[in-house]
């Protein structure tokens, strides 16, 4: 710990405030919980009413129902369907999510394809697939990794060479709605001068349908997010560099499909060299 | 101003920094097991970890009910996936983390969202600050100083400083949490103490003295 990081906790010790936990609460909550797992009483209705026990949940809860009603009434009147649009509505709608199916393309025109399945209690993929080609130390290879949190395995196709790693890969570890969050915090930020930010009306190229736009110009790279106006979740990512060798596009995006049978088990092909190694 | 929904805060006499006690994490794996058949290994289980959940909440959002509603939401989900961990013990408690910070990331979102609807709408939620009781004016000043910088930062630099400086957990176990790596998350923290001390910096220098 630097004297940066021992300053900090002095400060912090200095806070006092009580942060003990109510025993009344964890006795309810218990008997709630319990009561949950016996009658595996529905989701929603669970939550609702343990969140809706306070009063000022109650309060709140009605003020922005009131207030939704009034803003959606203004998109309305103006016929936009970005002025209603927060990223917080894609954030929500992708907390549903439960299967990712996603085909696109890298620069070379290699198609890729992958994968993944959202663990709903953390929100984070915990199982991936993903067959397409990488270029790594210069070299362009085909390439399949299959990643869960047992074991993964990164097959390069052109050596036939098969690296398994113990545990999940941390390249494939992350939350799938996270860029979102990423912008919205952008957004928020007091550098958001840093990241410009635009969202507005349009339609995709091929087939004229409304989506909603989302360009966002970082420092290295600019991504282009194309959101379903209804259901607020994206139809297609692309992000390039400033020359082209960055750019790849995610062109079709399919959420909630059902899983191939076996697409996280990796069948460990013949004749394969086999290289064992510690999680990266 | 930060604007707090939700009822006060109670200021005690005391300062409980090191909130992850758990000295049982070895007997989790057993009874994760027997948990999935038992309720009364659920609520071993339950009573096992709740403490350091809420406590983690209350530290992100220095405000008790915002916790309460959370820890909720939290122990839900932990009931509705428990078949789906297959970890270690010491792997459940970092799930249990990676539940808390979903929780309270997308609680903090919800409420930013709903004071910018009240504030669209030409209203204010006059909610007041936190109420002291019982604290001195310098606590009180200290803990409304802090509440309204770490609010402002970023969620995740949030989730690091609170999982750093309250929880007491290691740069390993934090980057386990985040599913990050550990210098990644080293130089988050250092980025965010850059934040927190442009923010509180007067502050921090007169407590050092």
């Amino acid at each position: 710990m630097n004297d940066n990081d021992k300053q900090f906790e002095n400060f912090v010790r200095q806070v006092k405030f009580d942060d003990a936990p109510d025993a009344n609460h964890r006795d309810r909550l218990e008997q709630d919980l319990l009561q949950a797992m016996t009658k595996q009483a529905p989701r929603q209705i669970t939550v609702w009413r343990i969140i809706m026990k306070t009063k000022i949940a109650k309060l709140t809860t009605a003020a922005a129902v009131i207030i939704t009603a009034v803003v959606l009434s203004v998109s309305i009147l103006d016929n936009s369907t970005t002025r209603a649009y927060a990223i917080e509505q894609t954030i929500e709608a992708m907390g549903e999510v439960e299967t990712v199916h996603m085909v696109g393309k890298d620069w070379n025109g290699h198609v890729f394809d992958s994968w993944m399945r959202i663990n709903p209690a953390t929100g984070l993929q915990d199982h991936f697939y993903m067959e397409g080609w990488v270029t790594c130390n210069g070299e362009t290879y085909e390439r399949i990794i299959v990643s869960t949190p047992d074991l993964s395995y990164s097959y390069n196709k052109s050596k036939n060479v098969v690296t398994v790693y113990d545990g999940q890969l941390i390249t494939t570890d992350f939350k799938f709605g996270s860029i979102f969050e990423q912008i919205l915090e952008d957004l928020e930020d007091e550098k958001k001068d840093e990241k410009k930010v635009e969202i507005y009306q349009g339609k995709t190229d091929d087939s004229g349908k409304d989506v909603i736009v989302i360009i966002v110009h970082g420092e290295k790279k600019t991504w282009k997010i194309l959101v379903h106006p209804k259901t607020k979740l994206p139809v297609s990512f692309e992000n390039f560099g400033p020359d082209t060798t960055d750019l790849k596009k995610t062109e079709q995006i399919l959420y909630n499909q059902p899983l191939p049978e076996g697409i996280f088990e990796f069948e460990m092909p013949e004749g394969a060299t086999v290289i064992q190694k510690q999680k990266d | 101003m930060v604007m707090i929904v939700g009822t006060s805060l109670k200021i005690s006499g005391e300062t409980k920094i090191n909130l992850n006690e758990d000295s049982n994490l070895a007997n989790d794996g057993q009874l994760i097991a027997e948990v999935r058949n038992d309720p009364a290994a659920f609520a071993r289980l339950y009573r096992r970890h709740y403490d350091a959940v809420f406590r983690y909440c209350v530290h992100r959002f220095f405000e008790r009910q915002a916790a309460e509603d959370v820890t909720s939401a939290v122990f839900l989900k932990v009931v509705e996936n428990l078949g789906r961990f297959k970890g270690t013990e010491h792997q459940f408690r970092n799930w249990l983390y990676r539940i808390a910070t979903n929780e309270v990331n997308n609680h903090l979102r919800r409420a930013r969202r709903r004071r910018r609807l009240l504030k669209f709408a030409g209203e204010r939620l006059s909610t007041p600050m936190a109420d002291c009781h019982g604290s001195t004016n310098e606590s009180a000043e200290i803990l409304a100083l802090l509440k309204e910088a770490m609010l402002g930062l970023r969620t995740r630099y949030q989730t690091i400083i609170t999982l750093r400086f309250f929880e007491n957990l290691k740069l390993t176990e934090i980057a386990e949490v985040l599913g990050s790596r550990p210098g990644t998350v080293r130089s988050q923290l250092a980025r965010a103490l850059a934040k927190l001390r442009k923010k509180i910096g007067p502050a921090l220098q007169e407590i050092s003295k």
